[in-house]
């Protein structure tokens, strides 16, 4: 496996399940995310970078 | 994959682990160190902040103020402003400056907690230096936040009302 693929397929993972937890942490307590960080913005991140990753695994 | 190539994934891997666990790990602390009384300093030049979203609506309120002091002034009313509050506090106490050309006596100028019900907890403010407290019981909470209002309804279109940029909230449990 190439190790640009690796490389941004784990970044894309971390990101993705710092996300999660982070959705998590706001659900249970409003505000305390979204007074630091928009996590609509980084969703849309995600899915840029789930693009990229896609794109590196064909090239 | 040669062994150089496998630290470099490992290195990466790593790094972004730490990083997201720093970042989960700050925003609980941030969230959790919250002790039994907690004072915001206003700052009427920054509507946008972590705990304090207002005054607003913007058009509302004139950067450029008459006052001597750094402050804003009040161009229309009600103006609005939201105070988050990141556990239970039974008081919160608003202590400020505002500054009118009018008497006090003359001017009906009120702050308000938007209540469970909807309606507002005003209370007059009858001079210069004030401070106000409001009872948190019956308060609407939305996300964490308590909505204050000013309002002045007697409040005429050459009026002059300023806002000096000094204004507290304690909030105590």
């Amino acid at each position: 496996m190439k190790l640009k693929y690796i490389l941004v397929r784990d970044f894309f993972n971390i990101a993705l399940g710092t996300w999660i937890v982070l959705v998590g942490l706001e659900s249970f307590n409003a505000g305390m995310v979204q007074r630091h960080l928009n996590l609509e913005y980084w969703f849309y991140f995600l899915i840029a970078a789930f693009i990229v990753c896609r794109l590196v695994r064909k090239n | 994959m040669s062994i150089n190539k496998i630290n470099i994934i490992y290195f990466f891997r790593y790094l972004w682990l730490a990083l997201a666990l720093i970042l989960v790990i700050a925003v609980v602390f941030d969230s959790m160190s919250v002790k039994k009384t907690l004072n915001y300093r206003l700052n009427f030049h920054k509507s946008i902040s972590p705990d304090i979203t207002g005054w607003y609506p913007e058009s509302r309120i004139s950067q450029a103020s008459f006052l001597s002091m750094d402050g804003v002034d009040l161009i229309a009313e009600p103006v609005y402003l939201k105070v988050y509050a990141p556990s239970d506090f039974s008081i919160m106490r608003v202590e400020g400056q505002i500054s009118t050309y009018s008497p006090y006596s003359e001017q009906d100028i009120r702050l308000g907690l938007k209540q469970k019900m909807g309606d507002w907890d005003f209370k007059k403010i009858t001079e210069k230096n004030f401070s106000l407290t409001y009872d948190l019981s019956e308060v609407k909470r939305n996300k964490n936040q308590f909505e204050l209002i000013l309002s002045i309804p007697s409040m005429q279109e050459n009026a002059r009302v300023g806002l000096v940029n000094n204004w507290q909230i304690f909030l105590e449990r």
